[in-house]
């Protein structure tokens, strides 16, 4: 290369490097960080509610409702030591409050509804005090179970006194037991639900339990709460559906929690015996039974190589997938989806000699199995279930095990413990197997309460994706049960639970996530009258707290409706929260949106199967999710 | 009719087409004269390639500098501004998370009218002047923007195609990228940074499009004073280069002169010595050099003197006697037939040896004079047609007593060249006088030719020829092939050694061919013009005849 070649290279070099200053007019997209996490995982250890600072008796109160959080944890090693939270609960108190006050171990941990009344003050003193009123709503145990209050009255009143320690203000007379307000629930306890095998069936899925995480225990701590809730085992409610955990497993120290948030259970050498089955059933159910569901590995008498068989843990959750939105309602006693497709309804909602004086219905997600609730002679109704084959003709065979009845609920496919439908005559609950095949025939049973006690007064009822939960509307309350499956047969479980709520009366019911229901009726008339701020549809959670009036951000757009049907999707326990809740009320089928109702407009990129040039469509009725 | 050479057609269309030059003719040219300047400067000064090589290599250790100190500004200029952005996105979804809180359905027909506040808002909280807020959802309706609502349709062009599908795809999270787009105020370059807003269902993408214009002038500026004092840097360095190498090239240029005045024979110039650096050595140095060299040219020119006065001395010393033996000999030499046959012989011997020792005589005071380097060329124009032909009758009667046949060629026209012409006489006379010994009888050839730049005579033989080697051993003074040979001639042994120094003097070859048994053949070639550089010879110093034996050996055609 001549020396005059170099110099213009090095010259050209020098421009180019010049010239190549300055920002890019484009570059390529780069990974930056996470996104937001909508609801972070709240780690407030480090953060118990204090009394310094308290600017009124009310105040101080209010903080020392909240401070008993994590009052129902106790020792592993001795049940009896007197506890954090009471030891902090008294720093709440002057010194001859805290010495007098009978810090009983095993104190059971009552929460509830808190009015107050004006503050009192002793003239010439500093001292006051201030009464508050309690509506009790349920009594914690040590394994995180919200329950029944055992409390002498559901209402009562309690005097606090405080006065003034060092220029702090402190409580000088406070009840003898330990009481945590419905706002110190929700700001510092997280519902978790733990999950427990289901049994007698070939394939088990995992059932939810909800128990609720005091949010001042620091993150390894809560494993280890999970891991003495899963060991001691599931709800009484439940029992008769789910497996116990072996007594085998037993945690040999205390779970660690890796920068990643991994979790490393440590167990004795007695569950290294296990099969591999069974470990991975266990490391999948503890992976279940965390928050956000870390990775999990289990490692045996504390050595270092550890087994990871966590993954895959989504499959054995029935309530995770894809959620289905295919709507339906009846219109002119037609059943019909929503938004027609263009290649018409799905064949067993054809219009048809037997899709005529529909009522209600449910048809499943692969549209192979239908239902029909039919209006027959004399103002009853019949159930009519689809024939094996949809193509067939008829169609649907009548189940003439179902006497007729005033009034059906809507049925309702269930695809586990066993495949088949129910539908609710009033009275009893009914599973129905159609046939499976031309010929044979439809069978119908009831399905029996706790001990083959018969169920009555069954109006309404949704069963969770599990297939072993049940939510019932039973004299128009809501209650929750299992359901067995032995021998074939279904049956609730031995325990029901009232969902205590605060509608005027309940008449439907749908599992909006694993935990909670959507529950719509009639809203709780002050003086016989609607007021505003009344509602009435509401979202609680299956022990009756948390509950929220739907819509969440306008609640009273409900006030004057009576909520006959309901129809909900339940999410899936992964995903972000959806509310896919749709309705029957005052004649209208509606859909739930975040700051309204409205109503379900029907859409035709095909035929209708039920207007006719010209004609039109009247309200759509008794709207339906595919199950 | 006219024929129309459709090949000529196409070649006149097109060179009608031919590519205009990029640069002028004249520009051109002023280049190339620029170009061969610089090219001459570069060769000749010291002080202009130290300046040329500086002013490069600084000119490239500051732009890479400064392209450096850029980028690197520019990097953390961007760093910041991402870093701010991923911040404030994160706040912002934040609280777009909350403000969306509760509308978990795609479908909802409160979500548009919501997307819009939560953008109003956003953008109102904006601390970045003429950033854009961007909400997008799944649908293409699902889409706001605050506070131009055409950042919203630009979101959706298939440029940004990329960076939608990352942030909520597969692997959701915050992205961002430099982009230019066109809001409605023309193209932009805007850093882009977006996350997913998980609300239920399908999740929402919020963008923010913050104009990078603050930072880019900021980077433009910062390159521009880096531009501007890398030039500046570079130009005082080329100053400074040219400062520093002046003082070493001036002293430089000093000596060179005074190198130049000592070779020109003012042997007492010396350099000024200043200190005691290198410089100072080199000066002192180059003095004690030209001191020296002046001491030895002294003494040379001395010795030359010396050299002078002792031919001139040995010549007179050595001739007077001479003279005087010569007459005493020419006397009894005259007188030799009164003498008895001894003493005539005697007498006829000594005249003899007389004359070998004259002739003997002049050749050694003409080699010293070629040896001390005071032989003059008295070149004038000369026809050498007729010095040959004179040589070749003076020994004429040689080559009769020898059986030699001579010949002589010469160009018809003559040939003139500026020669010394009685040196070349002797020298061809010194030839001829060879071949005809050494002929054995046989043809001797003469040959003169001529062309523009030079002259050549050829004097060939066939006698016993030269063994391999001899061809430059015959110039040796006092050479002989065969001592035994006699002399006819009465040759000194100093003739080609004479004869070579007389072609040397005037810028020509004397070169010798033999061959053993083929004869030898000696050529004698000269500049035209003296003092011209002699490049060829128009004569071939290996004779065509032993060539063509030559060629006939190896079966060449010669």
């Amino acid at each position: 290369m001549t020396r005059l070649r170099r110099l213009t290279a090095a010259l050209a070099v020098t421009v180019l490097l010049l010239a190549g200053c300055g920002l890019p007019d484009r570059t390529d997209p780069k990974y930056v960080g996470p996104a937001v996490d909508p609801k972070p995982a709240q780690d407030r250890a480090q953060d118990p509610p204090r009394p310094d600072g308290a600017s009124s008796l009310t105040d101080l109160v209010s903080r020392y409702l909240m401070t008993s959080v994590a009052g129902n944890v106790t020792s592993t090693d001795d049940p009896n030591a007197i506890s954090e939270t009471q030891t902090r609960m008294k720093t709440f108190m002057s010194e001859q409050a805290a010495a007098q006050w009978p810090p009983r171990p095993q104190l059971p941990l009552i929460v509830v509804q808190v009015a107050y009344d004006k503050v009192e003050t002793a003239a010439g003193s500093d001292k006051s005090s201030l009464t508050a009123t309690f509506t009790a709503v349920g009594q914690f145990d040590r394994f995180g179970r919200l329950g029944e209050a055992q409390v002498e009255k559901e209402t009562w009143s309690e005097v606090f006194e405080g006065e003034l320690v060092n220029g702090q203000l402190r409580l000088s007379k406070v009840p003898p037991y330990m009481l945590l307000s419905v706002a110190g629930l929700k700001e510092w306890y997280q519902p978790q639900p733990i999950y427990f095998w289901e049994k007698d069936v070939e394939v088990p899925k995992l059932v939810p339990d909800l128990r609720y995480m005091p949010l001042v225990l620091p993150a390894s701590k809560r494993v280890s709460e999970v891991m003495r809730w899963l060991t001691t085992g599931p709800s009484l409610w439940l029992a008769t559906a789910v497996t116990t955990v072996s007594p085998d497993i037993e945690t040999k120290a205390d779970p660690t929690v890796g920068p990643d948030k991994r979790v490393t259970v440590n167990l004795s050498s007695k569950a290294a015996g296990k099969s591999p089955e069974e470990l991975r059933k266990l490391s999948r159910q503890i992976r279940w039974s965390l928050m956000d569901h870390p990775p999990v590995e289990l490692s045996f008498e504390n050595a270092k190589d550890t087994m990871n068989v966590s993954d895959g843990f989504e499959d054995d959750n029935a309530a995770v997938g894809d959620i289905d939105q295919e709507k339906f309602v009846i219109e002119n006693e037609v059943v019909r989806p929503v938004d027609m497709p263009a290649g018409g309804p799905p064949e067993l909602f054809a219009p048809g000699p037997l899709n005529t004086a529909v009522v209600s219905a449910t048809i499943d997600r692969e549209h192979t199995k239908a239902a029909l609730v039919r209006k027959a002679p004399n103002n009853k109704q019949q159930l009519w279930v689809s024939v094996a084959d949809p193509k067939a003709e008829p169609k649907y065979v009548v189940v003439n095990e179902i006497p007729a009845a005033a009034a059906l609920s809507r049925p309702a496919w269930i695809r586990r413990p066993e495949p088949r439908f129910l539908v609710a005559d009033g009275s009893r609950l009914w599973a129905v197997t159609p046939p499976a095949k031309a010929g044979d025939p439809v069978k119908a049973e009831v399905v029996p309460g706790p001990n083959e006690t018969v169920l009555t007064n069954v109006s309404a009822f949704s069963v969770a994706p599990d297939g072993r939960r049940i939510a019932l509307i039973v004299d128009n309350k809501a209650m929750v049960a299992a359901l067995r499956f032995e021998n074939g047969r279904l049956s609730l479980g031995g325990e029901q639970r009232l969902v205590a709520n605060s509608l005027g009366d309940n008449q439907a019911i749908g599992w909006m996530t694993e935990t909670t229901l959507a529950i719509g009726g009639r809203a709780n008339l002050a003086n016989g009258s609607y007021t505003a701020g009344t509602y009435s549809l509401i979202s609680t959670r299956i022990d009756g707290t948390g509950e929220m009036p739907l819509p969440l951000l306008k609640p009273n757009v409900t006030g004057g409706y009576t909520v006959t049907q309901l129809s909900a999707r339940t999410n899936d326990p992964t995903e972000s929260l959806q509310v896919l809740v749709l309705f029957e009320a005052n004649q209208t089928a509606r859909v739930v949106y975040a700051s309204e109702t409205q109503e379900i407009n029907l859409t035709n990129a095909g035929p209708s199967p039920t207007t006719s040039a010209g004609q039109q469509p009247k309200r759509a009725l008794s709207p339906f999710y595919a199950d | 009719m006219v024929r129309i050479d459709p090949i000529i057609v196409q070649v006149r269309r097109f060179s009608r087409f031919r590519p205009k030059r990029l640069i002028p003719q004249t520009a051109s040219r002023r280049l190339r004269r620029f170009y061969a300047a610089a090219r001459r400067q570069w060769r000749r000064s010291l002080q202009f390639r130290v300046v040329g090589i500086t002013l490069l290599l600084s000119a490239i250790l500051v732009s890479a500098f400064g392209f450096t100190v850029a980028a690197l500004i520019s990097e953390g200029v961007l760093n910041t501004q991402e870093k701010a952005s991923k911040e404030r996105i994160q706040r912002g979804a934040g609280q777009a998370a909350r403000q969306l809180e509760g509308y978990t359905q795609a479908d909802d027909p409160g979500l548009p009218g919501k997307m819009r506040v939560v953008a109003t808002d956003l953008a109102s909280s904006m601390d970045v002047p003429d950033s854009e807020v961007v909400l997008l959802g799944h649908s293409p309706s699902l889409a706001t923007a605050s506070p131009d609502t055409s950042a919203g349709n630009v979101m959706q062009e298939p440029s940004m195609r990329e960076l939608r599908g990352l942030v909520a795809g597969d692997r959701p999270g915050t992205y961002q990228q430099i982009a230019t787009l066109d809001v409605g105020a023309g193209p932009t370059r805007f850093l882009v940074v977006g996350t997913p807003i998980f609300t239920g269902g399908e999740p929402l993408e919020l963008y923010y499009l913050l104009p990078l214009k603050a930072e880019n002038d900021l980077v433009e500026f910062v390159a521009l004073v880096v531009t501007a004092t890398g030039v500046a840097l570079v130009a005082l360095l080329a100053l400074i280069a040219a400062i520093m190498t002046r003082l070493v090239v001036k002293p430089v240029r000093v000596a060179a002169r005074t190198a130049q005045r000592l070779s020109a024979g003012l042997l007492d110039q010396r350099m000024q010595v200043k200190g005691e650096d290198d410089l100072a050595r080199l000066a002192a140095a180059f003095n004690q050099m030209a001191a020296n060299l002046q001491r030895q040219i002294v003494r040379l020119e001395e010795m030359s003197r010396l050299q002078r006065r002792f031919t001139s001395d040995v010549s007179h010393e050595l001739r007077t006697p001479l003279t005087t033996v010569r007459m005493a000999a020419d006397l009894l030499f005259a007188s030799r037939d009164d003498f008895d046959p001894a003493a005539a012989r005697s007498a006829e011997l000594l005249q003899a040896e007389l004359d070998r020792f004259e002739d003997l005589l002049t050749d050694l005071l003409e080699i010293s004079r070629f040896d001390a380097g005071f032989a003059a060329l008295d070149a004038e124009p000369t026809d050498l047609a007729p010095v040959v032909h004179r040589v070749a009758e003076r020994l004429e009667s040689l080559a009769e007593r020898c059986g030699v046949p001579l010949s002589v060629e010469t160009p018809p026209d003559g040939a003139i060249a500026e020669v010394d012409p009685r040196r070349v006489e002797r020298v061809l006379r010194n030839l001829l006088g060879n071949a005809i010994e050494h002929g054995e009888g046989k043809p001797v050839v003469m040959t003169l030719a001529i062309d523009d730049a030079a002259m050549a005579v050829t004097v060939r033989d066939h006698g016993v020829g030269l063994k391999t080697g001899e061809e430059k051993l015959v110039f040796n003074r006092f050479w002989r092939a065969d001592p035994s040979r006699a002399r006819q001639t009465g040759g000194t042994g100093l003739g080609l050694s004479i004869s070579l120094e007389d072609a040397r003097l005037h810028g020509g070859w004397l070169e010798a061919w033999g061959a053993p048994g083929k004869g030898a053949q000696f050529r004698l070639t000269l500049p035209v013009r003296s003092g011209d550089r002699l490049v060829s010879s128009p004569l071939r110093l290996v004779p065509d005849d032993a060539r063509a034996d030559e060629a006939a050996l190896i079966g060449e055609t010669p």
